[in-house]
């Protein structure tokens, strides 16, 4: 019995490193990119060169959260810069970053 | 789908039927109880069957239909392109269609001189499809993007359901009927809706046929 229990909670250890969960529920409007919410997901998608990147930020997969700053620029809009690395399991060189530029 | 489902009902239907039965078909109005922040409203129409010719016989069947209504909501929309507006409000139309399938039985309360009589419906096992149909109005679907948006739905599972009946003038009648939502989930993305709990004032008439003499 002893052995049965420690054999399930074993299971449900490795169950637990190994699989990431990814809340990515896709767009229909924008094939293989994520909706836009605000629920927290920490999953940026975007098309590079036509085709859909998806990038989870996670500490335990070693993707660092997205960095978010504001650049001080001359005209009346506020400018937003949000830049990630791209993970890597999308692409072999995970120095690339993406850097998206907003302005409001 | 829907057909599938049913071949119990009517593999049941038969074995039950019995030469004479009832039959009814009654609609009305129906309002969900289960939504809070949104109420769907439908005009269901019901029919029920109580094949045997007993007339204290208690089992039935019935099905539903709930013609839906539109249910509004609002949706913020956003761009990035500096030539439009940053902000834009969309109007949000929900369509819930419900088809349930039911098997139930009834409990006499009270008769009349006149045989005018009053039952409670009890349907303990019922299976329910919802039908989840979002649209936005007026949406610009390559320029903006939808904030958490609604997305269709469609399940089906087991519900549950009770009504009261009152038959009068030997055809007429008039049934108050409310069922639970479906006992499933909508999944883990979070939707501005729930399961519908339709709340049902139907008027109907009976139709009897081979009668006991």
């Amino acid at each position: 019995m002893r052995k049965l229990i420690f054999i399930i909670l074993s299971v449900l250890m490795l169950e637990s490193l190994t699989c990431k969960r990814q809340n990515l529920y896709s767009d229909i409007d924008d094939p293989g990119l994520s909706r836009f919410t605000s629920y927290g997901y920490n999953t940026a998608t975007e098309y590079i060169n036509g085709s859909p990147y998806i990038n989870p930020f996670s500490v335990f997969s070693g993707n660092n959260l997205a960095s978010v700053q504001k650049i001080i620029t001359t005209t009346s809009l506020d400018t937003l810069s949000i830049s990630w690395r791209l993970g890597q399991m999308i692409v072999p060189n995970p120095l690339i970053r993406i850097t998206e530029i907003f302005h409001f | 789908m829907k057909i599938s489902f049913l071949l119990p009902f009517f593999l049941c239907t038969y074995y039950f039927a019995r030469p004479q039965s009832s039959v009814n078909i009654s609609s009305g109005i129906s309002r969900d109880v289960n939504n809070t922040s949104k109420s769907f409203y439908h005009i269901p129409v019901s029919f029920q069957w109580k094949p045997s010719s007993n007339p204290h016989g208690i089992f039935f069947f019935e099905l539903d239909e709930d013609i839906p209504f539109v249910a509004r909501g609002a949706g913020n929309a956003y761009t990035l392109n500096p030539a439009l507006p940053q902000e834009m409000i969309l109007q949000e139309m929900i369509r819930a269609y419900i088809f349930t399938a039911s098997i139930g039985f009834r409990i006499h309360l009270y008769s009349d001189k006149k045989l005018n009589n009053i039952y409670i419906n009890l349907l303990p096992f019922g299976i329910s499809t919802q039908h989840f149909k979002i649209e936005y109005k007026n949406y610009d679907n390559k320029n903006y993007e939808i904030l958490d948006p609604d997305v269709n739905l469609k399940r089906t599972s087991v519900v549950m359901s009770m009504s009261a009946v009152y038959n009068f003038h030997n055809h007429l009648m008039l049934m108050f009927h409310v069922q639970t939502p479906l006992f499933a989930t909508t999944g883990s993305y979070p939707l501005s809706y729930k399961f519908v709990a339709p709340l049902q004032l139907t008027f109907g008439y009976n139709f009897y046929y081979n009668k006991r003499k």
